[in-house]
């Protein structure tokens, strides 16, 4: 089972070592933070995600096909990231589900929310769940008056 | 066989359906509201994906298309990705098992890119289309 924590460290430990000097300083919650702030293309925090999937799945890097696509209103990015993941090897789409309407179409793209870092350690676990590995579930909030 | 004019016939058809109030009428508009203003573009990949539904008689193809749009339309070229999938099965019909990208990726600046573009995709499908038109 992997732990949240787990994912944490394996995003923070990714970013910082491609984004940042690899002193351990640079977190993925600054690069999310940037995005936000700035709204230039968030591809480090695309990439860090997708590369902690990799990692943590154990899965090689020929074996998925990505896409992804940070969502945008009129005027800036909605801090949702639209992402598709392929299984290579059988050519499936993993993220292709119908929502619950009857007559809705199929979707083949699932849009994430990845405005904190807790979100993105949810996206991550998303796709483990997706590639069949056991994630430890987010904490509840219950009980907030 | 499908024909240039008939996909060109197809595209206008099917712009019809969906049109925004107040925007563009035509295919043809839109596809110069892309290329002149870097807007529409929705548009244009929603139809290019419709006509090819109606021209292979397809219904059980699920799509995701995403124009390309920097923030100079002027240096850009005009790039939709499209990724298409088989609904029934979940196979990614536009998977490039060299890079492994779910996408494929076209240049749509003209009526005959556009058709080039349907043409593409019906012939993923099994559709005969007219010579040329198979190849990106």
């Amino acid at each position: 089972m992997i732990t949240r924590e787990q994912i944490k460290k394996t995003l923070d430990e990714i970013y910082d070592a491609e984004y940042g000097d690899g002193d351990g300083e640079l977190t993925l919650a600054d690069g999310i933070s940037f995005w936000l702030q700035n709204g230039e293309y968030p591809f480090d925090v695309i990439e860090t995600i997708v590369e902690a999937v990799y990692e943590l799945s154990g899965k090689p890097h020929n074996a998925l096909g990505w896409y992804a696509e940070p969502l945008r209103d009129e005027w800036s990015y909605t801090g949702e990231i639209a992402f598709v993941l392929v299984d290579a090897e059988s050519g499936r789409c993993l993220t292709m589900h119908r929502p619950d309407r009857a007559d809705a179409e199929a979707s083949i793209s699932i849009a994430l929310p990845v405005t904190t870092e807790e979100e993105a350690i949810d996206a991550a676990a998303y796709f483990l769940r997706l590639l069949g590995v056991a994630v430890e579930e987010r904490p509840s909030h219950g009980g907030d008056v | 066989m499908v024909t240039r004019e008939r996909i060109a016939e197809a595209l206008e058809h099917v712009f019809q359906d969906f049109g925004d109030e107040g925007g563009p009428d035509t295919f043809a508009k839109a596809l110069r509201h892309w290329t002149e203003f870097g807007c529409c573009g929705h548009l244009v990949a929603k139809a290019i994906t419709h006509a090819v539904e109606t021209l292979s008689g397809r219904r059980d193809l699920a799509w995701y298309y995403d124009p390309w749009v920097g923030d100079d339309p002027d240096a850009e070229p005009y790039l939709i990705a499209f990724i298409l999938v088989d609904a029934r099965t979940k196979e990614c019909l536009t998977l490039d098992i060299v890079s492994y990208s779910p996408h494929a990726v076209f240049s749509v600046e003209t009526m005959d890119d556009a058709i080039a573009a349907v043409g593409y995709f019906l012939s993923l499908l099994g559709v005969a289309v007219e010579d040329n038109l198979a190849r990106r």
